[in-house]
């Protein structure tokens, strides 16, 4: 029985079906189809993909709503969900990965790392491009500016916190 | 000689100096943050202190705190690595005031060398060629006096700073005004002095710099020179040794300027002198850096020389084992550093847990790391997690063997620049020696030809979310042969590992 899926990659989503055959998984994306077995080893981080006939090591980390897989030097974050639920309302996201709800735009943190200064607070106006927080990773301060004017609904972070990538920093409405 | 020695520092200089320590029968005593616990500096030193909280003011800069530690350990030396405390003066005369040997030259000398316009000074006066500049700003009016004269474009540079921290480019005199002003502002608030002066911006040019050593009886040895030109926003980023741009008749000029300046200032342990040379041939003095540097083991590996087991030595007043005559370099050498970081955003700073590490080696290849499965890589710190470094016989033997180490270097977990790396070992210019500091915004492509890999990557998530399905947590198949075959070489330098074999799309309907 074929299953399918729905992955997406940055800003790629497809639909993926996965179909077991005796001899292995037969995989179609795209509109290709691909003869594949998955082999995991040392664990379930380490993986055998042989794609085709040709074989790769992969490493794969579960993460929320997905998987993060390293093929030779790459990382690539890589969300999937089964398609039985139809097709998924993704959240809707400007390229800077600003999150839009109901309730306004989610500011989410572009990397990890210590909330230096945050210089907005709720209820404050704000003009696009001015600096709402700084995250210091790295010994790199990263300023963050208000991609669009507006007011600072929420603020979920205090100076000095670590914070994880893709955390939410403030609403913006 | 030294019984115990503190290492104020962490990563992997925490480690090589812990390795020097051992080859010398020396044990080690190692210092944390509560951020590193875990980290493999504080299990393989012999004993190892929490100092505090995660943030570098609380912990790895808290001079009290670290003498505090070092009297409750009793140890008689300490080594301050690179960075943190490395170049601080009042660091060196706080071990110095409580009877603990700073291994590293004498306070005074890091002083000098860390204001850049005396030591800009004390170099013109031994006879070393400086950038043309000028001396410290009185006013916007002298500021543009002296501009004119220098000409444009110019450097704003702070008194105090390094690492591009209060510096500002100025190409039209307009501009000038502001440039001192954000430069004044920033070398205040970073390094509490905002003592300005300007400096000529030369370009093209390529960053060269020459390793001394000296011991407490007179002795100086140059220990020939390094390539640093593959830098991006001045943070180096590849490192060579010796420089395809210099040639026997260079090198002996700057082992001249080199020893020239060591011993006017009176120079003693592990140095560096950084300089520029421009299009026309000529060295201009940069500054000195007094302390060991990041991308030291490149002069290892072509002299022979142990820098931080002789740096220890000399500290605890041994004579230097070698003369310059001693001094022969053989083969090439290259260093890639190795940062956390997402070389296609950007590269932005990438903090996380390490799942899986696997570091390369064979003929030729050396790893200063001190990564480990489990590690977490903070964002408190710098982005360094490791050096790769290789020898050949040649330089193109090291660029191969470079390529070879890249491709096997395995990290899971965060991000880092290793496909950065991978692009320069085959880029003409890089391959051919034919480079300056603009290289790397010249030639870098931030963006990655890897479709068949996204794809790959896509299937793979697809197939974890379908076995997961069915079976909560995946099994490992016993596989009744093994499935792996062997790889092509080109595949194994990291060049297209695989290929995705596309089917014609009626098989679907089979």
């Amino acid at each position: 029985m074929a299953e399918k899926y729905l992955v997406g990659l940055g800003n790629w989503l497809e639909e993926v079906e996965v179909e077991e055959t005796p001899e292995g998984v037969r995989v179609t994306l795209g509109g290709q189809t691909y003869e594949v077995r998955l082999e995991p080893l040392l664990g379930n981080s380490l993986y055998l993909l042989e794609l085709d006939q040709r074989p790769t090591e992969i490493f794969a980390q579960e993460r929320p709503g997905g998987y993060d897989i390293v093929i030779g030097p790459h990382r690539y974050t890589v969300l999937v969900q089964s398609a039985r639920a139809g097709r998924p309302t993704a959240p809707v996201r400007d390229e800077e990965g600003w999150q839009s709800t109901a309730a306004g735009w989610l500011v989410l943190a572009p990397m990890s790392g210590i909330v230096s200064e945050v210089y907005v607070a709720a209820g404050q106006a704000v003009q696009e491009g001015d600096v709402l927080l700084v995250i210091e990773s790295m010994k790199m301060n990263n300023e963050l500016r208000a991609r669009y004017s507006g007011t600072v609904r929420e603020v979920h972070v205090g100076r000095g916190q670590r914070v994880e990538q893709g955390q939410p920093l403030l609403l913006l409405r | 000689m030294f019984r115990k020695l503190l290492v104020a520092n962490r990563g992997e200089i925490a480690l090589r100096v812990i390795r020097a320590c051992r080859d010398l029968g020396i044990q080690s005593v190692a210092i944390y943050s509560e951020a590193d616990r875990a980290a493999l500096h504080v299990r393989q030193a012999d004993e190892a202190y929490l100092i505090g909280p995660p943030p570098p003011r609380e912990s790895y800069l808290n001079i009290p705190r670290i003498i505090e530690v070092a009297k409750k350990a009793g140890v008689d030396a300490i080594h301050p690595g690179y960075g943190f405390l490395a170049e601080n003066a009042a660091f060196a005369q706080a071990c110095q005031d409580n009877g603990i040997t700073f291994v590293g030259p004498s306070p005074e000398v890091i002083g000098l060398m860390g204001d850049k316009l005396r030591a800009r000074q004390v170099m013109r006066e031994a006879g070393v060629p400086v950038v043309p500049g000028t001396g410290q700003l009185r006013d916007t009016e002298e500021a543009l006096a002296a501009a004119r004269e220098i000409g444009f474009p110019l450097l704003v540079k702070a008194a105090a700073g390094g690492g591009g921290r209060g510096m500002r480019t100025v190409t039209r005199a307009e501009e000038l005004a502001s440039a001192l002003e954000l430069a004044r502002r920033e070398a205040g608030a970073a390094f509490g002095d905002d003592t300005l002066y300007i400096e000529k911006l030369l370009s093209p040019v390529r960053h060269i710099e020459v390793q001394v050593i000296g011991d407490l009886h007179g002795n100086v040895v140059v220990l020939g020179e390094r390539e640093c030109s593959i830098q991006r926003r001045h943070q180096k980023l590849i490192e060579e040794a010796p420089s395809a741009a210099v040639d026997q008749r260079r090198r002996e000029y700057l082992q001249e300027l080199a020893t020239l300046a060591a011993r006017h200032v009176g120079y003693y342990s592990a140095g560096t002198l950084e300089f520029l040379l421009d299009s026309q041939g000529n060295f201009y003095f940069l500054e000195m850096n007094t302390r060991l540097q990041v991308e030291h083991p490149v002069t290892e590996l072509v002299t022979g020389v142990d820098l931080v087991v002789d740096q220890i030595l000399v500290a605890a007043g041994e004579p230097l084992g070698y003369c310059q005559a001693d001094v022969q370099l053989r083969g090439w050498a290259i260093e890639c550093r190795i940062n956390a970081e997402d070389p296609y955003s950007n590269f932005r700073p990438s903090a996380g847990t390490l799942h899986y590490v696997r570091l390369p080696g064979g003929p030729g290849v050396r790893v200063d790391s001190a990564l480990d499965t489990g590690v977490d890589v903070a964002p408190y710190y710098d982005p360094l997690i490791a050096k790769l470094i290789t020898w050949g016989r040649d330089r193109q033997q090291a660029i191969t063997r470079m390529k070879r180490a890249l491709a096997e270097f395995k990290v899971v977990g965060v991000s880092t620049n290793i496909p950065f790396h991978m692009q320069v070992m085959n880029e003409p210019a890089f391959v051919a020696g034919k480079f300056d500091t603009g290289f790397v915004e010249k030639h870098f492509q931030a963006q990655r030809d890897s479709q068949r890999e996204e794809r790959a990557a896509m299937l793979l998530a697809a197939l974890l979310a379908h076995s997961r399905r069915r079976a909560p947590r995946p099994a490992p198949v016993a596989a009744p042969e093994s499935r792996w075959r062997l790889r092509g070489r080109l595949e194994a330098l990291g060049q297209a590992p695989w290929s995705v074999r596309e089917r014609n799309s009626w098989r679907r309907s089979t």
